[in-house]
């Protein structure tokens, strides 16, 4: 790297610090708006994201700023990398929404997507942790309407 | 296209993150501190990848991040109709948002985007062919190079038609 190569600190909600190249961390377009007013002094704090969802996102874009990698590799590596429990998915589609990193943020959600689509209702609270709010005649009416798309 | 959060209520929407995330650190907080002051249970490091792995989760990790609003709509724009109509069911909250009509325009755009048109069907009917309706998947047509699956509709049409083609949006 050359002798111009600027590292940022970056500082989760569980004091961690994370030292990391700016061209990697501009990434994040929350980042580079404050590196681009000069808004950042010594050490930038991310008060909505905590470490180890943070190192998992630092994981991401270094993979993601390799020089000379390939398609077929950066696909494999998305690959593994949303396969984690849903709860760090949720964890991972915050913190790629507050650093507003909209590539990962859609790599995320899709993700989320192809995992529900077929799930029944009751899957879906268990997996956004929601309470069922209606009585179980209102359920039954909500079915009835589109009986069809639970076949 | 991609929908992300527009500047003019993302600071409502970084807000309710903040609120969220501040409860959650907290209770982290006091993970970290405890792990710190302990040597690790089973000398893993606290930082370590592995700890994200989906084989080697604790309870700890079980805790599900509520996502807010704008970033459920993200998720659910992405859906196929089928799945939407099942959701229905699930809160009040989820009925609200997907019955309203600034969120099935939200949702139209983005099957529209959707270049792998993965949610798009194709139907055909030929004239000369005696054959029935037929139903296949948009980007089969597009991607695949191989046999294309096709369905027969039980969808009997009497007026006879040279070309019927009809692109409309999966139901599947």
């Amino acid at each position: 790297m050359s002798s111009s190569t600027k590292f940022l600190t970056l500082k989760t909600c569980d004091d961690k610090k994370f030292v990391l190249d700016e061209a990697i961390a501009v990434r994040s377009q929350t980042i580079k708006n404050m590196v681009e007013d000069d808004c950042v002094s010594n050490v930038i704090p991310l008060p909505n994201v905590d470490s180890k969802t943070m190192t998992k996102v630092i994981e991401y874009w270094k993979k993601h700023s390799e020089e000379g990698i390939s398609k077929d590799m950066l696909m494999d590596f998305d690959k593994a990398f949303v396969k984690v429990h849903h709860s760090i998915l949720h964890a991972l589609i915050l913190a790629a929404n507050f650093l507003n990193d909209k590539e990962m943020l859609d790599m995320m959600c899709q993700e989320v997507v192809d995992r529900i689509k077929g799930k029944t209702p009751e899957e879906i609270r268990k997996e956004f942790d929601i309470k069922n709010d209606f009585t179980p005649e209102e359920e039954e009416e909500i079915r009835k309407e589109n009986a069809w798309a639970f076949e | 296209m991609k929908t992300p959060i527009k500047p003019k209520t993302e600071q409502t929407h970084i807000t309710t993150i903040l609120n969220f995330h501040q409860l959650r650190c907290e209770i982290s907080n006091t993970q970290m501190t405890s792990e710190a002051s302990d040597p690790p249970p089973h000398g893993s490091k606290p930082s370590n990848f592995a700890e994200f792995s989906s084989t080697s989760m604790n309870n700890s990790i079980l805790t599900i991040p509520v996502l807010p609003a704008e970033l459920v709509i993200e998720i659910l724009s992405r859906l196929p109709v089928k799945s939407l109509l099942k959701f229905r069911s699930v809160s009040k909250s989820w009925l609200s948002i997907i019955s309203r009509p600034k969120f099935i325009k939200t949702h139209l755009r983005v099957s529209i985007d959707n270049k792998k048109c993965t949610h798009h069907r194709l139907l055909m009917k030929l004239y000369w062919a005696n054959s029935n309706l037929k139903d296949c998947s948009f980007s089969s047509l597009l991607y695949n190079e191989s046999v294309i699956e096709a369905n027969d509709l039980n969808c009997p049409m009497e007026t006879p038609m040279y070309l019927f083609a009809l692109w409309v949006q999966s139901m599947d």
